[in-house]
């Protein structure tokens, strides 16, 4: 016992907030988030990814406090925080929208959570000084949130979460009414924002690029279920099952059953071939499975080359970066692929007959 | 809007005149008290003729000078601005609560609350009457304040409800997540952000008190009279311009207070 006590507490130490077997329901019968078991690292970039109405929100207000789980714990530094109302949580909450109290200044705006911790007059002048230069609005204080562009306002929002050192920073989808070239800038920032200053943000998207760029981790959702939790690189290569393979990134997918033969994984698909891949989630066999190939990794070669799967040019389109061709099949039961080529590869006239290269490590026989 | 564009046929164009010879015919029907009032007010005559041949003020002199015209807009403003604050602070916190999804059958209870704007007049008067017989409210100031509480409730109800419904709940969930306490986030946030809607529902409520004469009638002793109950017992006994002018103060102070809350209300959509 007094062995294991500090055991214990030091494998929970780095994780800020935990989700234990989580779930919502708003109507009483509908599951919107089900049995979510999550953990967030101290210092880390968390997103959550998935399509609209996956729950992404909903998971968030739950942590915010503006939702109450139907059922399961949320642990936040080890304690539950169930009774613990939204404004004693200490979290900041950027929204979509922004937020900002639109008859407050700028500087007044910013200055709102400082008066509820006892920082007045110089300090928190100062601080907010501070915040607005941080996100290099210094000098905007006298301003109204009208007045300023939506980047500009989307800065606000993000020195008033921060101006007072909350532990957890909520973001849920902030750049989404940003248009692509600031998106992407405002990604950098807060990504720099958040190594700088240390802070754990649990950032929520629909935009998987988005996702990738910057998170620590990804957790991926959809219809209320966390399919996958990894790294960026884990999550597009390694993906756990079809909906992941298919939304992050783009992906060729073919029905087949996994067999598993001595120490490799087998794709049995309906025409009869087997093809050797790698299961990055092991499946029992026979098991009904999706064989998924990314289009940058499948090559093209000769026609009748040795390991090579017949395929016949369908169309082929140029598209600067790469070149991008779509082939079918006939050993996919007739299905189109497509292949992702260097731009300097030269591609067989459309109707010509090719080959497909389908390397093993590439090959991911995954649930459907 | 109201004109045609050069393409409209014959038909069409005789059917807009119609609609314009209408409206303009409800107008005036609407307003011609107006024109018989002022300038009855305004006359030196005592009886009630027009046109208007002499002016004078001693209409307005007469009404500043008798103890019981002063004596009934002092009560009426007393009850108003009772009525304008109770209201408007029940009504506000009414439309908020009924704003709330998770509120308890909402449907029927903001009927409920709307009800005093369709039930008849006097039905409201004889079961306050009644009600408040009981409670020794009648003759009492609290007894007409209550009264016009409820008919002004549904008033603060609408308008407040009205500008909640473009009211952004992010606004008061980002106040919650920087720290603040309900209440505060109330006082700072909310209330700002709805308080054109507030504001006009007030100045609703304190013109149905103002304006209001059955209640009052039923609910009031001679030394409590309100000024639209002074004004009806005037009609009765003993006739003459006074009333003019007393009417004019109140069509005067009613179109104010029309072109105020009109004027928020745009305020409230532009924000
Ligand atoms: N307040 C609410 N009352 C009832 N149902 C709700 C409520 N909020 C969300 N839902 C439902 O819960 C489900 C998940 O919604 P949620 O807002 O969490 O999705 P999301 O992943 O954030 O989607 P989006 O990307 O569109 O924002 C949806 O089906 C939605 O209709
Ligand atoms: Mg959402």
């Amino acid at each position: 016992m007094a062995l294991n006590a500090p055991l214990l507490r030091a494998k929970g130490a780095d994780d800020l907030v935990v989700f234990d077997g989580v779930q919502k329901s708003y109507d009483g019968h509908t599951l919107v988030v089900r049995d979510l078991n999550l953990a967030v690292k101290r210092g880390e970039f968390l997103t959550l990814l998935g399509p609209s109405g996956s729950g992404k929100t909903t998971t968030l207000m739950m942590l915010g406090g503006f939702e109450r789980p139907t059922a399961g714990h949320i642990l936040l530094d080890g304690k539950p925080v169930e009774a613990l109302p939204p404004e004693k949580r200490d979290i900041g909450f950027v929204f979509q929208n922004y937020a900002l109290f639109p008859h407050m200044s700028v500087a007044e705006n910013v200055a709102f959570p400082l008066r509820y911790r006892g920082v007045r007059g110089a300090e928190a002048r100062q601080r907010v000084a501070k915040a607005l230069d941080m996100v290099r609005l210094g000098g905007f204080g006298g301003r109204r949130p009208t007045q300023l562009s939506g980047g500009q306002q989307q800065r606000v929002a993000l020195a008033r979460a921060l101006v007072f050192q909350p532990k957890l920073v909520l973001m849920d989808e902030p750049l989404g009414a940003l248009d692509k070239q600031l998106r992407e800038r405002m990604q950098i920032e807060i990504k720099h924002l958040q190594q700088t200053l240390g802070i754990t943000i649990v950032f929520v998207t629909h935009d998987q690029s988005e996702a990738l760029t910057m998170s620590d981790r990804v957790a991926v959702f959809h219809d209320g279920i966390l399919q996958q939790l990894a790294s960026p690189r884990e999550l597009y290569d390694e993906p756990a099952n079809a909906f992941v393979a298919g939304f992050v990134g783009e992906n060729n997918f073919v029905p087949c059953t996994a067999m598993r033969i001595g120490p490799h994984a087998h794709a049995l698909l309906e025409s009869g071939l087997s093809l050797v891949g790698t299961m990055p989630v092991a499946l029992p066999n026979a098991a009904q499975a999706m064989l998924a190939i990314r289009p940058e990794r499948i090559g093209l070669v000769a026609s009748g080359a040795e390991g090579a799967v017949a395929c016949n040019i369908a169309e082929a389109f140029f598209l600067g970066d790469h070149t991008r061709v779509d082939a079918t099949v006939p050993a996919f039961g007739g299905m189109n692929v497509t292949i992702k080529l260097p731009p300097s590869t030269p591609v067989p006239p459309p109707g010509a007959s090719a080959g497909l290269v389908l390397p093993e490590q590439h090959c991911r026989i995954i649930a459907p | 809007m109201l004109w045609l564009p050069s393409y409209a046929t014959g038909p069409e164009r005789l059917g807009r005149l119609a609609v314009l010879v209408f409206v303009a015919l409800v107008l005036i029907f609407l307003i011609a008290p107006f024109f018989v009032v002022v300038p009855l007010s305004v006359s030196k005559e005592a009886f009630f003729t027009l046109p208007v041949k002499e002016y004078s003020w001693r209409w307005y002199q007469d009404f500043f000078g008798n103890e019981r015209w002063i004596a009934s807009v002092i009560n009426s403003v007393i009850a108003a601005v009772a009525t304008t604050i109770l209201a408007t602070m029940l009504g506000t916190a009414a439309a908020l609560g009924l704003a709330r999804p998770e509120f308890p059958y909402r449907r029927a209870v903001m009927s409920l609350m709307l009800s005093p704007m369709i039930v008849p007049i006097v039905i409201v008067a004889v079961g306050s009457y009644l009600f408040f017989g009981g409670l020794g409210l009648i003759n009492t100031r609290p007894g007409l304040v209550l009264s016009h509480t409820a008919l002004a409730l549904p008033f603060v109800v609408v308008t407040v409800a009205a500008t909640l419904s473009t009211y952004d709940t992010n606004l008061t969930r980002a106040g919650l997540s920087l720290g603040a306490p309900p209440v505060a986030v109330f006082f700072r946030v909310t209330l700002p952000a709805i308080a054109p809607g507030v504001i006009s529902g007030a100045i609703f409520a304190f013109a149905v008190s103002f304006d209001e004469v059955v209640v009052a009638l039923f609910l009031t002793s001679a030394e409590r009279r309100t000024l639209p109950v002074q004004m009806f017992s005037g009609i009765r006994d003993q006739i003459n311009p006074t009333i003019m002018a007393a009417a004019t103060i109140l069509l005067g102070l009613s179109i104010v207070l029309f072109i105020v809350a009109t004027w928020l209300g745009r305020r409230g959509q532009k924000a």
